[in-house]
C-alpha cells in the first residue's frame, strides 16, 4: 500500500478502468463461487435450502469489504462486513500465518447470536521464491447453524448464557492443525453434532475456495497484491453511492412504527437525516432492550438499516465497504437495537428484519411516491421440535417416537410498491429461500397438510400488499412437537401507504381452537395441528383505484375475496373473476362520494 | 511345635512388612489431604474454600482404582471420582500420557453428577536410572464452581443442554503447555469468569502438589511404583469391609421413602441384599426421570448409596476402590437414579442425598441397636444471584444495584441417632461446610438479618432430630434477587424411627407472606425479605422416654418450646428449665396425644 500511496495518484486510462472493472467482475465471481461452495457442501437446511449465509473477500490493511456473494442474506453480510475487522483487530494481521483459520459466534462481534458462525482465513500468496508468503486478502463466511445448545433457536431466553454455547474469537485451525479439542467441545454442545460440525467444516471449506480462486485469478492478472483493486473498488461505490444521495433533497425525517415485541409492544422510532456526504440514520426514542430474547445487537441493526436505505437511493451499486460507508446507522446504547451483552440476542432478527420498513418511513417522506409498503418484514421461521425436555411435561410421548429439530423458512407477503404489487409469500428484507415442505417431510415425521397463499391478507391499495400464506402442520407420530415462536406483526400489521390498506396480521393457533403466543417456546398435544397463518404486506395507494381486471384476476386466484373485492376495492365480481361493471361503477360512485 | 528361626524370621519379616505397608498407607492418606488441602486454600470460589466441596485422591495406574482419597471432601464427589478416572484412561490410555499432561472434564455422566464439577485428572511420572519415565500414579480431583453458564445451578432445566458449558473429556494441558484456549471458552461462556478459571488452576495446582508429595514419599521408601502397595490397600480394605459384612444376617430388605420432587412427588425405592461377597443396593421401583432438572446419573447414586451404607457398616475402613467394591448399587436405567443424557442433571444432589436414608430404612431391620432416624439429608443451600436477566423481569431493578451471583451452604438438622440426637443444622450425607453468613454479606449486598437454630423443628423422640435453623435474608440496595431453590422434605418431613416423631418440613418465602416452590428460581422483590426455615430431622425412639432434664435443657436453650415439651414430651417446664416433676409425672402416664400436624406452606 505505501508504494502506491507515496506517489501522487496518476489518472487511469480508460483501459485501466476496463481492465479494473473486468477484475471487480471477476472478484464478484469468485466471492459467488465461495458462496455456492458453502451452500453446496452445507449440512444445515439453513444453509443448504435456505441460503441463510454469507460470503466475502476482505482488504488485510483494515478489514474492509471488498466484494459479497449475492447469495446471501443482509443480517449476515452487513454484520461480517464488519467483524472481519474485530478479528484483524484481536489477531494481528502479521500475526496469522499460512493454513490459519478463525471462528466466533459472538453476537456482538459477529452477526447477531450464537446461532451463526463466522469463519475468516487469511490468503497468502508467493513463497516459491524462497521469500516468505504475503497475506493478500481475508475470506470471511456465516453460515446460521441448527443448533447451538442451550434453549435453542427461541425468544425466551433472558441472557446471553440461556442462548447456548458462546465460542470467543478464536483460531480453529493453526497452521493447518485442526484444533480437535474445539471442534470436540462443539459435538459436546450441541443437540446435533454432525449437522453443525459439518456446517464448520463448509464455512472452512468455502474461504478456501475462493482463496485457490483469488489466486488464480491474480495470476491470470498479474497481481501481487489488491491494493489497487481494492481502492478502486470502494472508491467508485463510495463515489456512485455519494452522487445517488446527492441527487436526494437534504433534511431530516422521523418515522416511527409500533410492533408486537415479546410481552410489550415496541416502538421503532429512525431519524433518517440525508446531507451531501452520506445519510445518517439514528434510532434515538426507540424501545429499551427487552428481558427477553428479541434483542438485536447494534451490528445486526446496522446491517439490516444500510441494507434497506440501499435498496431505495442505490440498489444498483454493489454492496462493499465503500458503498456502506456512506450510510451511518445510530442507535443509543441500551436501546433495543443496540443491545449490550449478556441481553438474550437469540430471536434478533425478528426485530432487526424490520429495520428497512422503520427506514422506509422516513424515505417515504423525502420521496414521495417512490418507496414501498410495510411488509411483513420478519421472517416467520418454523423452528419446530420433538424431544425429551423440549415440549410441555403435560403431554407425554409415546413409547416409539422420532425426535427431531427443524426449521423451516417461510415468509408472509411483502409491503405493496409504489407501481408493483407486493411480493406473496416472499423475505424481504433477509432474502432467504423458502425450505420446501418435502424436505421438512423427509427429515422430520411432520406432515404440512396445507401450504397456501392466504386470501385477502395483502393490504388493499391502488397496488396490493403481498398475500402471506396459511400453513397446517402436524405429527404423523402422534406425539407432541414444539414450535419456537418468533413472529412479529400479530398484534400489528404491516401498514399501508399513500392511502393504502393494513395487511392482514398474522396467527398461530392450535386446530382446535388455542391462540398462541407470537414469541417463545410452546407445544403442540399430540392429535392436534399447528396452524399459521401469516401476515399480509400492506397496500399503496388507494384501493379504489385499483385497476378492475387486477382485482378480478385477483378474485379468480383466490387472493381476495368477492366479498373483499366489493367492500375493499369497490368491484363487483364472482369468484370466477366475471366483473360486474354495472354495479362496479356505482360502487366506485357511491364510495368515492362518500370520501 | 517349636518354631524354627526360619520360620521365626520369616513371620517376624512379614509383620514388618506389614508395618512397613501400614506405615506408607497412612502416609499415602497424607499426601491425598495435602493435596485435598491444597485445593481448599488455593480455591477462588466459596464452594470450593469455605465449603470444601470438593475431592482430591490417589489412584493406580492399571485400572484407574482410587487408593486413598482426602478426607476433606464430600461424597458425591469422592465416589464418583473413583470411577471418573477409569473413564479417563479408557478415553487417554496410560501409555499415550504424557509428562504435564493434565486431564478435564465436567461431564456428568462421567464425572460427578453435573456440569458445575469439574473433574481433573493428572498423570505423576517417577524417572528411572536409564533416564525415562513411567506412569506411577494417577491424581484427581473436583471441585464445584460458582457458575457454568446456562440457566446457572438451577433445577428448571429441561435437558442437560439448558445447564451450561458441557465439557467433554479433553487435555487441559498437553506436556505442560496448558490450552489457552479452552479457558478462553470458559470464560466466554460462564458468569464469573476470574473464579471459574481460578478454582480450574487450583484443581491442576493440587494435583501438582499431590504428585510432588508422592515422588517424595516413594523416593524416601524406595518405592519404583505403587502396584505392590495399592494390592495391598485395596485387598486389606476389601477384605476388611467382607469381614464386617459377614456379620451381617443374610437376606434382602426394602424400604421407601416419598420426597417432594420437582412438580410431582418422588418415591425413592431401594432393596438391600445382604450376601457373603457384598451388599447389593437394588433402587428398582423408583420413580422414572423428571421432566426437571433433579435426575441423577448413576455415579452420583453410587456414590451416595455406597457411602451411606459404609457409614453404618463400617465407618472405620479407609475408602477406596477395596472398599467401595463390596457394594453394588443397581438402579435401572430411566430411573431417577439412573437418568440418561440428556435428561437436566444440575440439582442431582437434592435427590442423590436423600439415597443414606433411603438405605437405612433397610438396615434399620438388620443392624442391632439401629441406625439414625431421616434427616433433611438434601442441602438447603442457596443459590441468590442479581442482575439482568436473572430476576422475575416484573421487579425492576434501582438504577445502582450490585449484580452478583452467590452460592451458600446451609444445612437442616440431621437424623437422631440410636443413643444420641441428631446434629442441628448440619450436612449429612453431604458432609460440606456452612459458608459464614460474614462471607456472603462481605462479597454481596446481602444482608442476613436472622441466622438461628428453629425451635420445634427436631423431630420429638427419645433422642431428639437435629434442629433445622432459619435465615431471613434481604438486599441492602433494595434491588430484586432471585433464590435457586433446590430444597425437599418441604412437603415430606423426614420420618422418625423406632417410634420417635418425624421432624419439622422446610418452608422457603417471602416476608410478605407468599410461599416460594421448593424448587426452581424465584424473585425475592427489592423491598421484600426472603425466609428459609430449614427442615429438622426425625426422632429416635418415644419421645416420652426422653430424659426430662434433656427436655429441660432444650427449653432452656430455645430448641424445644414449652408447649411441645409438654405435648410430644410429657415434661411440664418453666421457660428457665425448671422441671415440674409432678405435673410431668403425671402427663407422662396419659397415653401420648397424636403429633401435631405439620406446618403448611
Amino acid at each position: 500500500m505505501t508504494a502506491m500511496r507515496a506517489k501522487p495518484r496518476a489518472k487511469k486510462s480508460a483501459i485501466d478502468l476496463i481492465r479494473m472493472q473486468i477484475m471487480w467482475n471477476r472478484l464478484l465471481a469468485v466471492v459467488e463461487e465461495q458462496a455456492q461452495v458453502l451452500v453446496r457442501t452445507g449440512f444445515s437446511t439453513s444453509t443448504r435450502e435456505a441460503g441463510d449465509i454469507s460470503a466475502g473477500v476482505f482488504e488485510t490493511v483494515e478489514g474492509k469489504m471488498l466484494a459479497q456473494a449475492v447469495t446471501g442474506t443482509p443480517g449476515h453480510i452487513n454484520s461480517m462486513a464488519e467483524a472481519v475487522k474485530h478479528f484483524i483487530r484481536r489477531f494481528p494481521v502479521d500475526t496469522m500465518k499460512p493454513g490459519d483459520v478463525y471462528i466466533t459466534n459472538d453476537p456482538w462481534m459477529g452477526t447477531g447470536h450464537l446461532h451463526d458462525f463466522t469463519v475468516v482465513t487469511p490468503i497468502f500468496r508467493g513463497g516459491d521464491d524462497g521469500r516468505a508468503p504475503r497475506m493478500v486478502a481475508l475470506f470471511a463466511c456465516t453460515s446460521h447453524v441448527v443448533d447451538i445448545g442451550g434453549f435453542g433457536l427461541s425468544a425466551d431466553g433472558r441472557q446471553v448464557f440461556h442462548e447456548g454455547f458462546q465460542v470467543p474469537l478464536m483460531p480453529v485451525i493453526v497452521e493447518g492443525r485442526m484444533q480437535d479439542w474445539f471442534i470436540d467441545m462443539v459435538r459436546t454442545n450441541v443437540r446435533e453434532p454432525v449437522q453443525v460440525v459439518g456446517d464448520i467444516y463448509s464455512l472452512i471449506a468455502c474461504n478456501e475456495i475462493g482463496g485457490r480462486r483469488l489466486l488464480h485469478m491474480m495470476d491470470e492478472f498479474d497481481l501481487d497484491d489488491l491494493e489497487v483493486l481494492g481502492r478502486y473498488i470502494i472508491e467508485t461505490s463510495r463515489a456512485s453511492k455519494i452522487e445517488a444521495i446527492r441527487k436526494l433533497p437534504q433534511g431530516s425525517w422521523t418515522n416511527s412504527m409500533t410492533i408486537d415485541g415479546y410481552d410489550a409492544p415496541i416502538e421503532l422510532v429512525c431519524t433518517v437525516t440525508i446531507d451531501k456526504d452520506g445519510v445518517t440514520a439514528d434510532f434515538t426514542g426507540t424501545s429499551p432492550e427487552s428481558p427477553y430474547g428479541i434483542n438485536v445487537p447494534y451490528c445486526y441493526t446496522n446491517g439490516y438499516t444500510s441494507f434497506g436505505i440501499n435498496c431505495v437511493i442505490a440498489p444498483h451499486i454493489p454492496n462493499n465497504a465503500g458503498s456502506l460507508g456512506v450510510v451511518k446507522v445510530v442507535a443509543p446504547e441500551g436501546t433495543i437495537v443496540n443491545a449490550r451483552r449478556p441481553r438474550a440476542v437469540a430471536a434478533r432478527g425478528t426485530i432487526g428484519q424490520m429495520c428497512p420498513d422503520v427506514a422506509f418511513g422516513c424515505l417515504a417522506q423525502a420521496m414521495k411516491g417512490q418507496v414501498q409498503a410495510e411488509g411483513t418484514s420478519c421472517l416467520w421461521n418454523l423452528t419446530l421440535l420433538s424431544g425429551y425436555g423440549r415440549t410441555d411435561p403435560q403431554f407425554p410421548y409415546p413409547k416409539h417416537y422420532t425426535a427431531f429439530d427443524a426449521t423451516g423458512f417461510h415468509s408472509g407477503g411483502t409491503g405493496a410498491r409504489p407501481t408493483l404489487d407486493g411480493l406473496n409469500a416472499t423475505a424481504f428484507p433477509s432474502g432467504v429461500r423458502n425450505v420446501p415442505v418435502e424436505i421438512t417431510e423427509t427429515i422430520t415425521p411432520l406432515v404440512f397438510w396445507k401450504k397456501e397463499l392466504r386470501a385477502d391478507s395483502g393490504g388493499p391499495g391502488k397496488y396490493r400488499g403481498g398475500v402471506g400464506q396459511v400453513m397446517h402442520v402436524a405429527n404423523r407420530e402422534n406425539a407432541p412437537f414444539a414450535i419456537s415462536a418468533r413472529f412479529d406483526r400479530v398484534f400489528h400489521p404491516a401498514r399501508g401507504r399513500e392511502g393504502g390498506m393494513n395487511g392482514a396480521t398474522g396467527r398461530l393457533c392450535w386446530a382446535s381452537g388455542k391462540e398462541l403466543r407470537p414469541k417463545g417456546m410452546q407445544t403442540v398435544p399430540p392429535n392436534d395441528m399447528l396452524v399459521v397463518e401469516m401476515p399480509g404486506g400492506g397496500g399503496f395507494g388507494e384501493a379504489r383505484s385499483r385497476d378492475i381486471n387486477a382485482v378480478a384476476r385477483d378474485v379468480l386466484y383466490g387472493l381476495v375475496s368477492p366479498e373483499a373485492a366489493r367492500s375493499q376495492y369497490g368491484v363487483a365480481v364472482d369468484a370466477d373473476g366475471q366483473v360486474d361493471q354495472k354495479a362496479t361503477s356505482a360502487l366506485r360512485r357511491r364510495r368515492t362520494r362518500k370520501s | 511345635m517349636a518354631k524354627t528361626q526360619a520360620q521365626v524370621q520369616a513371620a517376624s519379616e512379614k509383620a514388618v512388612s506389614r508395618i512397613r505397608m501400614q506405615i506408607m498407607w497412612n502416609r499415602l492418606l497424607a499426601v491425598v489431604e495435602e493435596q485435598g488441602r491444597t485445593l481448599v486454600r488455593t480455591g477462588f470460589s466459596t464452594s470450593t474454600r469455605e465449603a470444601g466441596d470438593i475431592s482430591a485422591g490417589v489412584f493406580e495406574v492399571h485400572h484407574g482404582r482410587m487408593l486413598a482419597q482426602a478426607v476433606t471432601g464430600t461424597p458425591g464427589h469422592i465416589n464418583s471420582m473413583a470411577e471418573s478416572v477409569k473413564h479417563f484412561i479408557r478415553r487417554f490410555p496410560v501409555d499415550t500420557m504424557k509428562p504435564g499432561d493434565v486431564f478435564i472434564t465436567n461431564d456428568p455422566w462421567m464425572g460427578t453428577g453435573h456440569l458445575h464439577d469439574f473433574t481433573v485428572v493428572s498423570p505423576v511420572f517417577r524417572s528411572n536410572d536409564k533416564g525415562g519415565s513411567k506412569v506411577v500414579a494417577l491424581f484427581a480431583c473436583t471441585t464445584h464452581v460458582v457458575d457454568i453458564g446456562g440457566i446457572g445451578l438451577s433445577a428448571d432445566g429441561r435437558q442437560v443442554f439448558h445447564e451450561g458449558l458441557q465439557v467433554p473429556m479433553m487435555y487441559l494441558a498437553s506436556e505442560g503447555q496448558v490450552n489457552e484456549w479452552f479457558l478462553e471458552v470458559v470464560r466466554e461462556n460462564v458468569r464469573e469468569p476470574v473464579q471459574v478459571v481460578g478454582d480450574i488452576y487450583s484443581l491442576v495446582a493440587c494435583n501438582e502438589v499431590g504428585g510432588r508429595r508422592l515422588l517424595a514419599m516413594m523416593e524416601e521408601f524406595g518405592l519404583e511404583t505403587l502396584d505392590e502397595l495399592s494390592n495391598y490397600i485395596i485387598k486389606t480394605s476389601r477384605q476388611a469391609k467382607l469381614d464386617a459384612i459377614r456379620k451381617l444376617p443374610k437376606g434382602s430388605w426394602k424400604n421407601a421413602m416419598r420426597i417432594d420432587g420437582y412438580d410431582t412427588p418422588v418415591d425413592l425405592v431401594c432393596t438391600l441384599t445382604i450376601a457373603d461377597d457384598g451388599i447389593t443396593a437394588d433402587f428398582t421401583g423408583t420413580s422414572p426421570e423428571s421432566p426437571y432438572g433433579i435426575n441423577v446419573p448413576h455415579c452420583y447414586t453410587d456414590a451416595y448409596c455406597s457411602f451411606g451404607i459404609n457409614c453404618v457398616i463400617a465407618p472405620h475402613i479407609p475408602n477406596n476402590a477395596g472398599s467401595l467394591s463390596v457394594i453394588n448399587v443397581v438402579a435401572p436405567e430411566g430411573c431417577l437414579l439412573n437418568a440418561r443424557r440428556p435428561r437436566a442433571v444440575a440439582a442431582r444432589g437434592t435427590i442423590g442425598q436423600m439415597l443414606p436414608d433411603v438405605t437405612y430404612g433397610c438396615l434399620q431391620q438388620i443392624i442391632k441397636g439401629g441406625v439414625p432416624a431421616e434427616g433433611t439429608s438434601g442441602l438447603w443451600s442457596m443459590v441468590l444471584f442479581s442482575a439482568y436477566g436473572r430476576t422475575d423481569p416484573q421487579y425492576k431493578y434501582p438504577e445502582k444495584h450490585t449484580p452478583f451471583d452467590i452460592m451458600i451452604f446451609h444445612c437442616g438438622g440431621a437424623g437422631a441417632r440410636p443413643t444420641l440426637d441428631g446434629l442441628n443444622a448440619t450436612a449429612f450425607p453431604s458432609g460440606i461446610r456452612n459458608v459464614p453468613v460474614e462471607i456472603t454479606e462481605t462479597i454481596t449486598p446481602l444482608v442476613v438479618w436472622k441466622k438461628e437454630l428453629r425451635p420445634d423443628s427436631g423431630g420429638p423422640g427419645r433422642f431428639r432430630g437435629g434442629t433445622g435453623q432459619i435465615m431471613h435474608i434481604a438486599n441492602r440496595e433494595k434491588a430484586p434477587f432471585a433464590i435457586s431453590a433446590r430444597f425437599d422434605r418441604v412437603i415430606f418431613p423426614p420420618r422418625g424411627r423406632a417410634g420417635g416423631i418425624k421432624g419439622a418440613n422446610g418452608w422457603a418465602g417471602l416476608e410478605s407472606g407468599p410461599a416460594f416452590r421448593p424448587k426452581g428460581i424465584q424473585t425475592v422483590p427489592g423491598e421484600d425479605m426472603l425466609i428459609v426455615e430449614m427442615p429438622g430431622g426425625g426422632g429416635y425412639g418415644d419421645p416420652r422416654r426422653r430424659d426430662p432434664q434433656a427436655v429441660a435443657r432444650d427449653v432452656l436453650y430455645g430448641l424445644v418450646s414449652r408447649e411441645s415439651a409438654a405435648h410430644d414430651y410429657g415434661v411440664v417446664v418453666s421457660d428457665d428449665g425448671v422441671i415440674d416433676e409432678a405435673a410431668t409425672a403425671a402427663l407422662r402416664t396419659k397415653p401420648a396425644p397424636a403429633p401435631k400436624p405439620a406446618r403448611k406452606g
